[in-house]
């Protein structure tokens, strides 16, 4: 927390992510899992549930042969699934049921660390007052909105959070091959000392330079390309975006 | 060293954590190669100190989103949750959960409430007929009147519409289902525990003292006596985890509002455990004992020793000392 590159741990952004730090003192953040996406899981898991109720019921009747006493086992079956199924799936499967893992969530303590079987039995027997039946979802879905980690109640009793677990592509470094492009990075010195929030802007701006036309692009280019024209000799009459594009090439590909 | 350099350099470490990542999240940490975690260990904290260094090695902004989320993967393959140790929750049934019980005033306050209610509604239906049809309805005293108009071990003789086992599963999925979302209500500052169970009390009560006055009173009590003590224990029991928890958002101990509920709630569980050990029991006395064609004698018997085992858990369980210090 002492270095300088975790300023933003004190004002965190006004964003839907949580902060965490891993006890190799490494902060990293998570998006957290909103009501929508969580909807989702839960109406996976449902039913999943349904299923294995049913399946359930069929094998304690199909074994009882047919007889009245195949409902007893399948009516507990039955009470052990409702109630324990998110349970166990959380506390065993490291914070996941089925659905939540279909969807990329996972149900991690407020630390950040994993949840123990306590948390994982309290959260979901407390979701019963979330659920569909007393007020339709109303419960859980306001306290997701007014706690800060959209959690529901059985989530502040427990003290979890879901998260999003994320597997993003890995964009790399982009190449633009424009003669043009390549005329100037041919022009510029072979070392340039970019500051961090040069090389941040650059990056930003060549990651999404080809969702604009060509006018919008000299219009966002030209404030940061001016300096730059005026730093390496650049005649004035040069395309910002070519610009922009080619002490891009240097800063990061160094070709 | 330039950026592009920095990531070729690097990149080969990351999609082989990626691979491990992916490899030791789907089987149990115990089924992976020993080697392949210390790598995934070493590669972690590889990947860790890039994150750290990101700023100062000028990534560019969607590599630094995917290094948070490489690490957050990470991160949940190598800290997992530990599951459940069942060799742990007997200590907890029968050392914290009598433990917590006897010193909670919550425990003290949810059966003044339901034994109140109770007596009082079992007492006036049994004066005034009209005040148990006001409270529970024509519907419901018809059909608990046509239950017990014959005698118990007469039905279970025809066997036609009941089996013990069936009955049995039906008491286990009712009534604990009841017990639990008793304590779930809890977390509306306690207010939901507290209306579960004046809504037992007053219901129970008010058919229990129509039944006494009512020609059908032995064959009711035929049926009920049994696993009276063990049910109405539960529901008060599981009342009071319900109230623990409640009562941990209104007296906060200088903790934030959520903190304190967390610290209630886990302090309610064990007591919420023996509840449903309770609701089980006496679903299964319900369902082969109350029913069936014992005498009462024996019936009555069961249910005072399992009013004694009750006694005998919360007075002594937990008492046994000094085997974990710490522990309480």
């Amino acid at each position: 927390m002492s270095q300088p590159s975790v300023a933003g741990l004190t004002d965190p952004p006004i964003d839907a992510t949580v902060r965490l730090m891993t006890p190799e003192r490494i902060v990293f953040e998570y998006p957290l899992g909103g009501p929508f996406r969580r909807f989702t899981a839960y109406m996976v898991d449902l039913c999943l549930l349904a299923l294995l109720v049913v399946g359930a019921a069929a094998v304690s009747l199909l074994l009882s042969l047919g007889a009245a006493s195949g409902i007893g086992p399948a009516l507990v079956a039955y009470f052990l699934l409702s109630w324990g199924y998110g349970a166990f799936c959380e506390g065993v499967f490291n914070g996941q049921t089925p659905g939540k893992r279909a969807l990329g969530l996972r149900v991690v303590s407020e630390r950040g660390v994993p949840i123990t079987g306590a948390q994982a039995v309290l959260r979901n027997l407390v979701g019963a007052v979330d659920g569909l039946v007393p007020f339709f979802f109303m419960l859980g879905l306001s306290s997701m909105l007014l706690s800060r980690r959209f959690q529901r109640l059985g989530d502040l009793a427990a003290g979890t959070m879901v998260i999003i677990e994320q597997r993003r592509p890995r964009l790399g470094l982009l190449r633009i091959q424009e003669p043009r492009v390549r005329a100037i990075v041919d022009r510029l010195p072979v070392r340039i000392a970019a500051g961090s929030n040069l090389a941040r802007a650059l990056s930003d701006y060549v990651r999404r330079r080809h969702r604009f036309g060509r006018a919008l692009r000299e219009e966002l280019a030209e404030p940061l390309a001016r300096p730059l024209r005026a730093r390496f000799g650049l005649a004035p009459a040069e395309p910002a975006d070519i610009v922009l594009c080619a002490v891009y090439h240097r800063v990061f590909l160094g070709e | 060293m330039r950026v592009a350099d920095r990531l070729t350099q690097r990149e080969a470490s990351w999609r082989e954590l990626e691979r491990l990542v992916d490899q030791v999240s789907e089987r149990h940490i115990r089924r992976c190669q020993p080697a392949d975690v210390l790598r995934l260990g070493q590669l972690y904290r590889g990947v860790c100190s890039d994150l750290m260094l990101a700023e100062s090695y000028d990534l560019p902004r969607d590599t630094v989103a995917y290094l948070h989320g490489l690490v957050g993967r990470a991160h949940n393959a190598l800290y997992r949750a530990q599951g459940f140790h069942f060799r742990d929750w007997g200590r907890v049934l029968f050392d914290s959960a009598p433990r917590t019980l006897r010193s909670d005033p919550a425990l003290r306050l949810a059966a003044a409430v339901f034994v109140v209610s109770f007596l009082i509604c079992a007492l006036v239906a049994a004066a005034q007929p009209e005040f148990s049809r006001q409270v529970v309805g024509d519907k419901v005293l018809e059909s608990i009147d046509h239950m017990y108009s014959r005698p118990i071990d007469s039905l279970s003789k025809e066997g036609a519409g009941r089996d013990d086992t069936a009955m049995a599963g039906f008491y286990i999925q009712h009534n604990t289902s009841i017990g639990l979302k008793c304590f779930a209500w809890g977390i509306l500052f306690g207010v939901g525990s507290l209306f579960q169970l004046l809504s037992n009390g007053i219901v129970l009560g008010t058919l229990f003292g129509y039944m006494a006055v009512s020609p059908h009173a032995s064959n009711f009590f035929a049926f009920v006596t049994a696993h009276t003590s063990f049910e109405l224990t539960a529901v008060v029991v599981a009342g009071a985890a319900g109230l623990r928890m409640g009562w941990g958002l209104i007296d906060t101990q200088g903790q934030s509002r959520p903190a304190s509920l967390r610290r209630e709630a886990t302090r309610a569980l064990p007591a919420l455990g023996a509840s449903v050990v309770l609701f089980v029991l006496a679903a299964f006395i319900e369902g082969f004992i109350s029913a069936s064609a014992l005498p009462y004698w024996a019936k009555a018997s069961v249910a005072i020793l399992s009013a004694l085992l009750i006694v005998a858990f919360l007075s002594l369980g937990g008492r046994g000392g000094n085997r974990r210090p710490g522990a309480g």
